[in-house]
Protein backbone atom coordinates (compact mmCIF):
# COMPACT_ATOMS: atom_id res chain seq x y z
CA UNK A 1 0.00 0.00 0.00
CA UNK A 2 0.95 4.04 -0.55
CA UNK A 3 2.18 5.62 1.99
CA UNK A 4 -0.88 7.50 2.91
CA UNK A 5 -0.92 11.35 2.28
CA UNK A 6 -2.55 12.03 5.87
CA UNK A 7 -1.14 9.52 8.61
CA UNK A 8 -1.74 10.52 12.48
CA UNK A 9 -1.39 8.46 14.84
CA UNK A 10 -1.53 8.29 18.98
CA UNK A 11 -3.17 11.67 18.50
CA UNK A 12 -4.81 13.33 21.69
CA UNK A 13 -5.98 17.01 22.77
CA UNK A 14 -7.65 18.60 25.23
CA UNK A 15 -8.95 22.25 26.02
CA UNK A 16 -7.88 22.47 29.53
CA UNK A 17 -9.28 18.70 31.46
CA UNK A 18 -11.78 18.26 28.42
CA UNK A 19 -10.52 15.59 26.24
CA UNK A 20 -11.89 16.22 22.83
CA UNK A 21 -8.96 13.71 20.76
CA UNK A 22 -8.38 10.56 22.33
CA UNK A 23 -5.72 8.85 21.22
CA UNK A 24 -6.96 8.84 17.41
CA UNK A 25 -5.02 7.31 14.80
CA UNK A 26 -6.15 8.55 10.52
CA UNK A 27 -4.41 7.14 7.38
CA UNK A 28 -5.95 8.95 4.24
CA UNK A 29 -4.69 7.11 0.88
CA UNK A 30 -3.39 9.18 -1.99
CA UNK A 31 -6.01 9.78 -4.53
CA UNK A 32 -9.04 8.94 -1.70
CA UNK A 33 -12.14 11.26 -1.15
CA UNK A 34 -11.98 10.60 2.79
CA UNK A 35 -15.48 11.08 4.61
CA UNK A 36 -14.67 12.05 8.25
CA UNK A 37 -17.70 11.63 9.56
CA UNK A 38 -19.13 11.66 13.29
CA UNK A 39 -21.86 14.11 15.06
CA UNK A 40 -21.29 17.55 15.96
CA UNK A 41 -18.66 17.81 18.62
CA UNK A 42 -17.09 14.76 17.68
CA UNK A 43 -13.64 16.10 17.27
CA UNK A 44 -13.83 16.55 13.47
CA UNK A 45 -13.12 20.16 13.53
CA UNK A 46 -10.02 20.15 15.97
CA UNK A 47 -8.82 17.08 14.23
CA UNK A 48 -8.42 19.09 10.77
CA UNK A 49 -7.34 22.02 12.63
CA UNK A 50 -4.18 20.21 14.05
CA UNK A 51 -3.25 18.95 10.57
CA UNK A 52 -3.35 22.73 9.67
CA UNK A 53 -1.22 23.47 12.24
CA UNK A 54 -4.22 25.99 13.51
CA UNK A 55 -3.91 24.34 16.79
CA UNK A 56 -0.98 23.02 18.36
CA UNK A 57 -0.40 19.59 19.39
CA UNK A 58 0.24 18.05 22.67
CA UNK A 59 0.82 14.26 21.53
CA UNK A 60 0.95 11.82 18.89
CA UNK A 61 2.48 12.24 14.86
CA UNK A 62 0.70 14.09 12.12
CA UNK A 63 2.82 13.54 9.33
CA UNK A 64 1.68 15.03 5.63
CA UNK A 65 3.42 14.00 2.35
CA UNK A 66 5.17 12.09 4.62
CA UNK A 67 7.01 15.27 6.49
CA UNK A 68 5.88 16.33 10.09
CA UNK A 69 3.34 19.28 10.23
CA UNK A 70 5.25 21.03 12.78
CA UNK A 71 8.69 21.09 11.39
CA UNK A 72 7.51 21.51 7.95
CA UNK A 73 5.10 23.85 8.17
CA UNK A 74 5.65 25.94 5.34
CA UNK A 75 6.36 22.94 3.17
CA UNK A 76 3.11 21.28 3.75
CA UNK A 77 0.91 24.30 3.75
CA UNK A 78 1.93 24.81 0.38
CA UNK A 79 0.52 21.60 -1.07
CA UNK A 80 -2.81 21.88 1.46
CA UNK A 81 -5.93 23.93 0.37
CA UNK A 82 -8.57 24.12 3.03
CA UNK A 83 -12.17 25.38 4.06
CA UNK A 84 -12.71 25.15 7.96
CA UNK A 85 -16.08 25.61 9.05
CA UNK A 86 -17.59 28.64 7.16
CA UNK A 87 -15.93 30.10 4.51
CA UNK A 88 -13.14 32.19 5.48
CA UNK A 89 -14.21 35.50 2.72
CA UNK A 90 -13.54 39.58 2.90
CA UNK A 91 -17.45 40.10 2.61
CA UNK A 92 -16.61 43.69 1.58
CA UNK A 93 -14.60 43.06 -1.64
CA UNK A 94 -15.64 41.02 -5.08
CA UNK A 95 -15.21 37.62 -5.36
CA UNK A 96 -12.38 38.37 -7.45
CA UNK A 97 -10.34 40.38 -5.14
CA UNK A 98 -10.75 37.51 -2.79
CA UNK A 99 -8.96 35.27 -4.87
CA UNK A 100 -6.38 37.96 -5.83
CA UNK A 101 -5.42 38.60 -1.49
CA UNK A 102 -5.19 34.71 -1.27
CA UNK A 103 -3.25 34.30 -4.70
CA UNK A 104 -0.26 36.91 -3.66
CA UNK A 105 0.57 34.66 -0.74
CA UNK A 106 0.53 32.07 -2.63
CA UNK A 107 2.16 33.40 -5.48
CA UNK A 108 0.27 31.36 -8.32
CA UNK A 109 -0.51 32.73 -11.53
CA UNK A 110 -3.10 35.79 -12.23
CA UNK A 111 -4.38 33.69 -14.41
CA UNK A 112 -5.27 30.84 -12.06
CA UNK A 113 -7.99 33.56 -10.97
CA UNK A 114 -10.33 32.40 -13.65
CA UNK A 115 -9.21 29.20 -13.85
CA UNK A 116 -10.61 28.78 -10.27
CA UNK A 117 -13.62 30.48 -11.01
CA UNK A 118 -14.54 28.54 -14.04
CA UNK A 119 -13.82 24.97 -11.53
CA UNK A 120 -16.01 26.32 -9.20
CA UNK A 121 -18.58 27.93 -11.83
CA UNK A 122 -18.57 31.34 -10.05
CA UNK A 123 -17.19 32.81 -13.45
CA UNK A 124 -20.11 35.39 -13.97
CA UNK A 125 -20.11 36.85 -10.80
CA UNK A 126 -16.64 36.70 -10.36
CA UNK A 127 -16.92 40.98 -9.66
CA UNK A 128 -19.89 41.59 -7.19
CA UNK A 129 -19.65 41.76 -3.44
CA UNK A 130 -19.37 38.74 -1.53
CA UNK A 131 -21.88 40.25 1.10
CA UNK A 132 -24.77 39.53 -1.61
CA UNK A 133 -23.39 35.70 -2.80
CA UNK A 134 -25.52 32.99 -1.48
CA UNK A 135 -24.33 30.62 1.24
CA UNK A 136 -23.63 27.67 -1.56
CA UNK A 137 -22.28 30.34 -3.57
CA UNK A 138 -19.70 31.53 -0.41
CA UNK A 139 -19.18 27.82 -0.13
CA UNK A 140 -17.87 27.14 -3.87
CA UNK A 141 -15.72 30.81 -3.39
CA UNK A 142 -13.71 28.84 -0.31
CA UNK A 143 -13.45 25.96 -2.45
CA UNK A 144 -11.88 28.13 -5.32
CA UNK A 145 -9.50 29.71 -2.97
CA UNK A 146 -8.75 26.51 -2.02
CA UNK A 147 -7.71 25.35 -5.07
CA UNK A 148 -5.66 28.56 -6.00
CA UNK A 149 -1.95 27.03 -5.64
CA UNK A 150 -3.75 23.66 -7.31
CA UNK A 151 -2.85 21.64 -3.79
CA UNK A 152 -2.27 17.93 -4.14
CA UNK A 153 -5.02 17.91 -0.60
CA UNK A 154 -7.97 19.45 0.15
CA UNK A 155 -9.60 19.73 3.66
CA UNK A 156 -12.77 21.05 3.32
CA UNK A 157 -14.46 20.71 6.68
CA UNK A 158 -18.40 20.04 6.47
CA UNK A 159 -18.86 22.21 3.02
CA UNK A 160 -22.79 21.25 2.86
CA UNK A 161 -23.33 22.75 5.72
CA UNK A 162 -26.28 24.84 5.40
CA UNK A 163 -26.88 24.49 1.74
CA UNK A 164 -29.95 23.39 0.37
CA UNK A 165 -30.49 20.43 -1.49
CA UNK A 166 -29.32 22.07 -5.06
CA UNK A 167 -26.09 23.17 -3.35
CA UNK A 168 -25.58 20.30 -1.56
CA UNK A 169 -25.71 18.55 -5.07
CA UNK A 170 -23.38 21.06 -6.44
CA UNK A 171 -20.56 21.28 -4.16
CA UNK A 172 -21.23 17.20 -4.25
CA UNK A 173 -20.34 16.81 -8.48
CA UNK A 174 -17.71 19.38 -7.78
CA UNK A 175 -15.93 17.57 -5.05
CA UNK A 176 -16.43 13.97 -7.59
CA UNK A 177 -14.90 16.57 -10.10
CA UNK A 178 -11.77 17.48 -8.25
CA UNK A 179 -11.38 14.06 -7.43
CA UNK A 180 -12.14 12.84 -11.13
CA UNK A 181 -10.30 15.31 -13.00
CA UNK A 182 -8.14 16.65 -10.99
CA UNK A 183 -6.29 13.65 -9.41
CA UNK A 184 -7.53 15.98 -5.71
CA UNK A 185 -7.04 13.74 -2.49
CA UNK A 186 -9.71 15.07 -0.54
CA UNK A 187 -10.73 15.42 3.18
CA UNK A 188 -14.13 15.81 3.87
CA UNK A 189 -15.82 16.10 7.36
CA UNK A 190 -19.76 16.13 7.95
CA UNK A 191 -22.19 14.84 9.89
CA UNK A 192 -24.30 13.69 7.29
CA UNK A 193 -23.66 9.84 6.80
CA UNK A 194 -26.30 9.69 3.08
CA UNK A 195 -23.58 12.67 2.23
CA UNK A 196 -20.45 10.98 3.22
CA UNK A 197 -21.84 7.67 1.52
CA UNK A 198 -22.28 9.90 -1.92
CA UNK A 199 -19.38 11.37 -1.97
CA UNK A 200 -16.62 9.33 -0.15
CA UNK A 201 -14.40 6.28 -1.46
CA UNK A 202 -13.14 5.29 2.58
CA UNK A 203 -14.65 6.50 5.55
CA UNK A 204 -13.67 7.28 9.24
CA UNK A 205 -16.29 7.53 11.70
CA UNK A 206 -15.06 9.49 14.95
CA UNK A 207 -17.63 9.90 18.04
CA UNK A 208 -16.83 11.68 21.17
CA UNK A 209 -12.76 12.09 20.27
CA UNK A 210 -12.48 8.28 19.60
CA UNK A 211 -12.04 6.77 15.97
CA UNK A 212 -14.64 4.18 15.76
CA UNK A 213 -13.87 2.67 12.50
CA UNK A 214 -11.51 3.25 9.44
CA UNK A 215 -11.61 1.85 6.44
CA UNK A 216 -13.31 1.91 2.75
CA UNK A 217 -16.66 3.00 1.78
CA UNK A 218 -17.43 -0.40 0.66
CA UNK A 219 -16.70 -1.53 3.97
CA UNK A 220 -18.87 0.51 5.70
CA UNK A 221 -21.59 -0.72 3.38
CA UNK A 222 -21.12 -3.85 4.36
CA UNK A 223 -21.13 -3.38 7.87
CA UNK A 224 -24.29 -1.94 7.40
CA UNK A 225 -26.10 -4.44 5.55
CA UNK A 226 -24.69 -7.03 7.56
CA UNK A 227 -25.86 -5.58 10.81
CA UNK A 228 -29.19 -3.70 10.54
CA UNK A 229 -31.23 -3.52 14.01
CA UNK A 230 -34.59 -4.37 14.82
CA UNK A 231 -36.37 -1.51 16.61
CA UNK A 232 -38.87 -2.68 19.18
CA UNK A 233 -41.29 -0.59 21.20
CA UNK A 234 -43.80 -2.10 23.79
CA UNK A 235 -46.43 -1.52 26.41
CA UNK A 236 -43.78 -3.06 29.19
CA UNK A 237 -40.17 -2.79 27.29
CA UNK A 238 -38.82 -4.20 30.85
CA UNK A 239 -40.70 -8.00 30.56
CA UNK A 240 -40.37 -7.63 27.17
CA UNK A 241 -36.43 -7.82 27.18
CA UNK A 242 -36.70 -10.70 30.05
CA UNK A 243 -38.62 -12.67 26.80
CA UNK A 244 -36.76 -11.36 24.00
CA UNK A 245 -32.97 -11.77 25.89
CA UNK A 246 -34.24 -15.88 26.08
CA UNK A 247 -33.68 -16.23 22.15
CA UNK A 248 -31.33 -12.81 21.46
CA UNK A 249 -29.11 -10.17 22.64
CA UNK A 250 -30.83 -7.13 23.43
CA UNK A 251 -29.91 -3.14 24.00
CA UNK A 252 -32.01 -0.85 25.36
CA UNK A 253 -32.06 2.93 24.24
CA UNK A 254 -34.43 5.30 25.78
CA UNK A 255 -37.69 3.78 24.94
CA UNK A 256 -36.51 1.37 22.42
CA UNK A 257 -35.14 -2.21 22.43
CA UNK A 258 -32.44 -2.92 19.70
CA UNK A 259 -31.81 -6.56 18.07
CA UNK A 260 -29.83 -7.11 15.79
CA UNK A 261 -31.26 -8.09 12.46
CA UNK A 262 -30.66 -11.53 10.75
CA UNK A 263 -33.39 -11.86 8.59
CA UNK A 264 -36.93 -11.25 7.87
CA UNK A 265 -38.48 -14.47 9.26
CA UNK A 266 -36.61 -12.87 12.56
CA UNK A 267 -39.00 -10.11 12.80
CA UNK A 268 -42.40 -12.29 12.48
CA UNK A 269 -40.97 -14.50 15.38
CA UNK A 270 -40.05 -11.86 17.63
CA UNK A 271 -43.53 -10.49 17.30
CA UNK A 272 -44.91 -13.50 17.64
CA UNK A 273 -43.15 -13.96 20.49
CA UNK A 274 -43.80 -10.87 22.12
CA UNK A 275 -47.76 -11.30 21.77
CA UNK A 276 -47.94 -14.64 22.70
CA UNK A 277 -46.22 -13.56 26.20
CA UNK A 278 -49.13 -11.33 26.30
CA UNK A 279 -47.40 -7.98 25.76
CA UNK A 280 -48.49 -5.31 23.06
CA UNK A 281 -46.08 -4.28 20.35
CA UNK A 282 -46.89 -0.73 19.71
CA UNK A 283 -43.76 -0.10 17.19
CA UNK A 284 -41.68 -3.32 15.45
CA UNK A 285 -39.07 -1.58 12.35
CA UNK A 286 -36.36 -2.43 10.78
CA UNK A 287 -33.92 0.70 11.39
CA UNK A 288 -32.60 2.94 8.62
CA UNK A 289 -29.06 3.86 8.10
CA UNK A 290 -28.15 6.88 9.90
CA UNK A 291 -25.03 7.56 11.71
CA UNK A 292 -26.61 7.48 15.07
CA UNK A 293 -27.65 3.21 13.68
CA UNK A 294 -24.64 2.97 12.38
CA UNK A 295 -22.85 3.90 15.22
CA UNK A 296 -25.12 1.61 17.49
CA UNK A 297 -23.66 -1.00 15.40
CA UNK A 298 -19.92 -0.62 15.08
CA UNK A 299 -20.18 -0.26 18.77
CA UNK A 300 -21.90 -3.41 19.16
CA UNK A 301 -20.03 -5.46 16.96
CA UNK B 1 11.62 35.32 0.74
CA UNK B 2 11.77 39.58 1.03
CA UNK B 3 9.80 39.77 -2.56
CA UNK B 4 7.21 37.16 -0.81
CA UNK B 5 7.06 39.13 1.57
CA UNK B 6 6.21 42.03 -0.62
CA UNK B 7 3.55 40.12 -2.38
CA UNK B 8 2.02 39.38 1.58
CA UNK B 9 2.10 42.83 2.55
CA UNK B 10 -0.04 43.91 -0.87
CA UNK B 11 -1.99 41.31 0.03
CA UNK B 12 -3.01 42.94 3.46
CA UNK B 13 -3.54 45.87 1.57
CA UNK B 14 -5.88 44.63 -0.41
CA UNK B 15 -7.80 43.44 2.48
CA UNK B 16 -8.08 47.32 3.58
CA UNK B 17 -10.15 48.35 0.31
CA UNK B 18 -13.95 49.65 0.87
CA UNK B 19 -12.99 49.72 4.51
CA UNK B 20 -13.24 52.68 6.69
CA UNK B 21 -9.56 53.08 7.15
CA UNK B 22 -9.22 55.29 4.37
CA UNK B 23 -12.01 57.14 5.16
CA UNK B 24 -10.60 57.58 8.97
CA UNK B 25 -7.59 58.93 7.81
CA UNK B 26 -8.66 61.59 5.56
CA UNK B 27 -11.16 63.00 7.75
CA UNK B 28 -8.66 62.59 10.98
CA UNK B 29 -5.79 64.26 8.73
CA UNK B 30 -8.50 67.05 7.26
CA UNK B 31 -9.77 67.97 10.87
CA UNK B 32 -7.64 70.37 12.24
CA UNK B 33 -6.62 71.93 9.06
CA UNK B 34 -10.13 72.68 8.38
CA UNK B 35 -11.22 73.78 11.52
CA UNK B 36 -8.23 76.01 11.90
CA UNK B 37 -8.68 77.48 8.53
CA UNK B 38 -12.35 78.73 9.82
CA UNK B 39 -11.16 79.84 12.87
CA UNK B 40 -8.19 82.21 11.33
CA UNK B 41 -10.84 83.32 8.71
CA UNK B 42 -13.97 84.15 11.29
CA UNK B 43 -11.63 85.65 13.70
CA UNK B 44 -8.95 88.20 11.86
CA UNK B 45 -8.81 90.75 14.52
CA UNK B 46 -7.75 88.33 17.45
CA UNK B 47 -4.85 86.16 14.92
CA UNK B 48 -3.75 88.46 12.40
CA UNK B 49 -1.18 89.77 14.62
CA UNK B 50 0.30 86.85 15.97
CA UNK B 51 0.89 85.44 11.96
CA UNK B 52 2.32 88.73 10.96
CA UNK B 53 6.06 86.91 11.43
CA UNK B 54 6.85 83.28 10.62
CA UNK B 55 2.68 82.74 9.74
CA UNK B 56 3.82 79.12 8.42
CA UNK B 57 5.75 77.64 11.50
CA UNK B 58 2.76 79.92 13.45
CA UNK B 59 0.08 77.69 11.58
CA UNK B 60 2.54 74.36 12.09
CA UNK B 61 2.27 74.19 15.43
CA UNK B 62 -1.12 75.26 15.75
CA UNK B 63 -2.29 72.61 14.01
CA UNK B 64 0.23 69.73 14.98
CA UNK B 65 0.19 70.91 18.78
CA UNK B 66 -3.63 69.52 18.99
CA UNK B 67 -2.95 66.83 16.22
CA UNK B 68 -0.22 64.88 18.30
CA UNK B 69 -2.18 65.38 21.76
CA UNK B 70 -5.23 64.64 20.95
CA UNK B 71 -6.54 63.26 17.18
CA UNK B 72 -3.23 61.20 16.63
CA UNK B 73 -3.76 59.17 19.97
CA UNK B 74 -7.21 58.45 19.00
CA UNK B 75 -6.55 57.85 15.34
CA UNK B 76 -3.95 55.40 16.13
CA UNK B 77 -6.58 53.23 18.18
CA UNK B 78 -9.44 53.21 16.01
CA UNK B 79 -6.73 52.81 13.54
CA UNK B 80 -5.25 49.40 14.53
CA UNK B 81 -8.65 48.36 15.40
CA UNK B 82 -10.13 48.79 11.81
CA UNK B 83 -7.81 47.20 10.35
CA UNK B 84 -7.22 43.82 12.13
CA UNK B 85 -10.95 43.73 12.78
CA UNK B 86 -11.22 43.22 9.12
CA UNK B 87 -9.80 39.65 10.04
CA UNK B 88 -11.79 38.59 13.06
CA UNK B 89 -15.12 40.26 11.56
CA UNK B 90 -14.90 38.01 8.19
CA UNK B 91 -13.55 35.13 10.48
CA UNK B 92 -10.43 34.84 8.01
CA UNK B 93 -7.72 34.51 10.50
CA UNK B 94 -7.82 30.82 10.15
CA UNK B 95 -7.49 31.17 6.61
CA UNK B 96 -4.55 33.46 7.49
CA UNK B 97 -2.40 30.93 9.36
CA UNK B 98 -3.36 28.08 6.92
CA UNK B 99 -1.56 29.87 4.52
CA UNK B 100 2.17 28.94 3.74
CA UNK B 101 3.33 32.42 5.38
CA UNK B 102 5.71 32.11 8.09
CA UNK B 103 3.96 33.74 11.66
CA UNK B 104 6.22 36.83 11.44
CA UNK B 105 5.29 37.37 7.79
CA UNK B 106 1.80 37.29 9.16
CA UNK B 107 2.39 39.55 12.01
CA UNK B 108 4.38 42.09 10.85
CA UNK B 109 3.07 42.62 6.84
CA UNK B 110 0.25 43.95 8.55
CA UNK B 111 1.90 46.37 11.06
CA UNK B 112 3.56 47.50 7.81
CA UNK B 113 0.17 48.61 6.26
CA UNK B 114 -1.14 50.35 9.67
CA UNK B 115 2.41 51.96 9.77
CA UNK B 116 1.71 53.28 5.68
CA UNK B 117 -1.74 54.43 6.50
CA UNK B 118 0.05 56.21 9.70
CA UNK B 119 2.46 57.71 7.72
CA UNK B 120 -0.42 58.66 5.30
CA UNK B 121 -1.96 60.84 7.86
CA UNK B 122 1.45 62.76 8.48
CA UNK B 123 1.78 63.18 4.65
CA UNK B 124 -2.32 64.24 4.67
CA UNK B 125 -2.46 66.27 7.64
CA UNK B 126 0.76 68.59 5.95
CA UNK B 127 -1.04 68.86 2.76
CA UNK B 128 -4.21 70.07 4.34
CA UNK B 129 -1.95 72.59 6.74
CA UNK B 130 -0.27 73.95 3.49
CA UNK B 131 -3.59 73.90 1.46
CA UNK B 132 -5.27 75.77 4.76
CA UNK B 133 -3.11 78.37 5.21
CA UNK B 134 -3.61 79.41 1.24
CA UNK B 135 -6.71 79.59 1.18
CA UNK B 136 -6.53 81.48 4.45
CA UNK B 137 -4.47 84.24 2.38
CA UNK B 138 -7.22 84.32 -0.48
CA UNK B 139 -9.73 85.00 2.00
CA UNK B 140 -8.26 87.18 4.72
CA UNK B 141 -5.79 89.06 2.92
CA UNK B 142 -4.37 90.35 5.96
CA UNK B 143 -2.38 86.92 6.53
CA UNK B 144 1.09 86.87 4.89
CA UNK B 145 0.88 82.98 4.23
CA UNK B 146 1.88 83.77 0.30
CA UNK B 147 4.60 86.09 1.20
CA UNK B 148 6.48 83.27 2.94
CA UNK B 149 7.94 80.26 1.80
CA UNK B 150 6.56 77.00 3.25
CA UNK B 151 9.87 75.70 6.07
CA UNK B 152 9.52 72.19 4.64
CA UNK B 153 12.70 71.49 6.41
CA UNK B 154 10.73 72.44 10.11
CA UNK B 155 7.99 70.08 9.06
CA UNK B 156 10.14 67.47 8.13
CA UNK B 157 11.34 67.59 11.69
CA UNK B 158 8.25 68.19 13.58
CA UNK B 159 6.24 65.12 12.08
CA UNK B 160 9.57 62.67 12.28
CA UNK B 161 9.25 63.56 15.95
CA UNK B 162 5.68 63.35 16.20
CA UNK B 163 6.03 59.98 14.49
CA UNK B 164 8.79 58.68 16.42
CA UNK B 165 6.99 60.05 19.71
CA UNK B 166 3.62 58.05 18.99
CA UNK B 167 5.28 54.33 17.75
CA UNK B 168 5.27 53.16 21.48
CA UNK B 169 1.72 53.55 21.77
CA UNK B 170 1.31 52.00 18.05
CA UNK B 171 2.94 48.88 18.58
CA UNK B 172 1.18 48.41 21.92
CA UNK B 173 -2.45 48.83 20.21
CA UNK B 174 -1.50 46.82 17.76
CA UNK B 175 -0.49 43.87 19.50
CA UNK B 176 -3.53 44.72 21.64
CA UNK B 177 -5.86 44.72 18.51
CA UNK B 178 -4.14 41.16 16.80
CA UNK B 179 -4.38 39.70 20.57
CA UNK B 180 -8.30 40.33 21.31
CA UNK B 181 -11.36 39.52 18.86
CA UNK B 182 -13.17 41.76 21.04
CA UNK B 183 -12.61 45.45 19.49
CA UNK B 184 -14.11 47.04 22.74
CA UNK B 185 -10.58 45.71 24.40
CA UNK B 186 -8.09 47.30 22.81
CA UNK B 187 -10.11 50.51 22.35
CA UNK B 188 -11.05 50.88 26.10
CA UNK B 189 -7.47 49.71 27.25
CA UNK B 190 -6.32 52.46 24.61
CA UNK B 191 -8.72 55.26 25.23
CA UNK B 192 -8.38 54.40 28.97
CA UNK B 193 -4.42 55.22 29.14
CA UNK B 194 -4.85 57.68 26.95
CA UNK B 195 -7.49 59.80 29.36
CA UNK B 196 -5.53 58.75 32.43
CA UNK B 197 -2.04 59.98 30.94
CA UNK B 198 -4.13 63.00 30.63
CA UNK B 199 -4.93 63.23 34.24
CA UNK B 200 -1.70 62.23 34.75
CA UNK B 201 0.03 65.37 32.76
CA UNK B 202 1.65 67.20 36.22
CA UNK B 203 3.60 63.29 37.38
CA UNK B 204 7.02 63.85 37.55
CA UNK B 205 7.49 60.43 35.79
CA UNK B 206 5.19 61.45 32.33
CA UNK B 207 8.43 61.04 30.45
CA UNK B 208 8.17 57.26 31.21
CA UNK B 209 4.43 56.80 30.17
CA UNK B 210 4.19 56.17 26.39
CA UNK B 211 0.19 57.78 25.55
CA UNK B 212 1.25 61.11 26.29
CA UNK B 213 4.95 61.62 24.48
CA UNK B 214 3.02 63.09 21.44
CA UNK B 215 1.49 65.49 23.60
CA UNK B 216 4.67 66.08 25.67
CA UNK B 217 6.76 67.27 22.70
CA UNK B 218 4.63 70.42 22.48
CA UNK B 219 5.36 71.06 26.68
CA UNK B 220 8.71 69.93 26.42
CA UNK B 221 10.45 73.06 27.73
CA UNK B 222 7.99 73.88 30.61
CA UNK B 223 10.56 73.25 33.57
CA UNK B 224 8.08 71.35 35.24
CA UNK B 225 8.73 68.52 32.70
CA UNK B 226 12.15 67.37 33.79
CA UNK B 227 12.54 65.03 30.79
CA UNK B 228 14.57 66.25 27.40
CA UNK B 229 13.41 65.62 23.76
CA UNK B 230 16.19 63.24 23.36
CA UNK B 231 15.08 60.85 26.59
CA UNK B 232 11.72 61.65 25.40
CA UNK B 233 11.98 60.60 21.76
CA UNK B 234 15.08 57.28 23.10
CA UNK B 235 11.88 56.08 25.49
CA UNK B 236 9.16 55.88 22.71
CA UNK B 237 11.56 53.96 21.04
CA UNK B 238 12.37 51.40 23.37
CA UNK B 239 9.03 51.19 23.82
CA UNK B 240 8.26 50.45 20.82
CA UNK B 241 10.77 47.85 20.54
CA UNK B 242 9.38 46.22 23.92
CA UNK B 243 6.06 46.30 22.83
CA UNK B 244 6.12 44.78 19.13
CA UNK B 245 8.89 42.48 20.17
CA UNK B 246 6.70 40.94 23.17
CA UNK B 247 3.35 41.04 20.84
CA UNK B 248 4.90 39.04 18.39
CA UNK B 249 6.52 36.26 21.10
CA UNK B 250 2.48 36.53 22.66
CA UNK B 251 1.07 35.55 19.24
CA UNK B 252 3.79 33.38 18.06
CA UNK B 253 2.80 31.83 21.44
CA UNK B 254 -0.50 31.11 20.83
CA UNK B 255 -1.98 27.55 21.16
CA UNK B 256 -4.91 28.33 19.33
CA UNK B 257 -4.72 30.04 15.88
CA UNK B 258 -8.14 31.46 14.06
Amino acid sequence: MDTPIVNIQKLSYGFGKQTILDNIFLEVPCGSIYGFLGPNGAGKTTTLRLILGLLQKKNGSITVFGNDLFSNRINVLKRIGSLIEQPSLYLHLNGRQNLEIFRLSYNSRKSRINEVLQIVGLSDVGNKKVKGYSLGMKQRLGIAIALLHDPELLILDEPVNGLDPNGIIEIRDLLKQLNNEYGKTIIISSHLLPEIEKTATHVAIIQKGKILFQNTMEELLHIQLDSSLIEIETEDNEKAIQVLQQTVPVTLRGNRILVKHQSKEQIASLNALLVKEGIQVYRLILTQNDLENIFMQITLR
Amino acid sequence: MANQFLLNTQSEFLKCRHTAALWLTLIAAAFLPAVNCLILIERPNFFLVKFQQQPWISFLHMNWKNDASVILPLFVILLNNVIVQIEYKNNTWKQVYALPRKYADIFFSKFIVVQIFLLSFFLLCSLFIILSGYTISLLQKGYPFISYAFPFHHMVILITRIYVAILGVSAIQYWLSVRFRNFIVPLGVGIGLWITGLVLMDWENIIYYPYMYSTLLFFIDAPKHLGTLPLLLTNSVVCFLVAISLGFWNIYSLKQRG
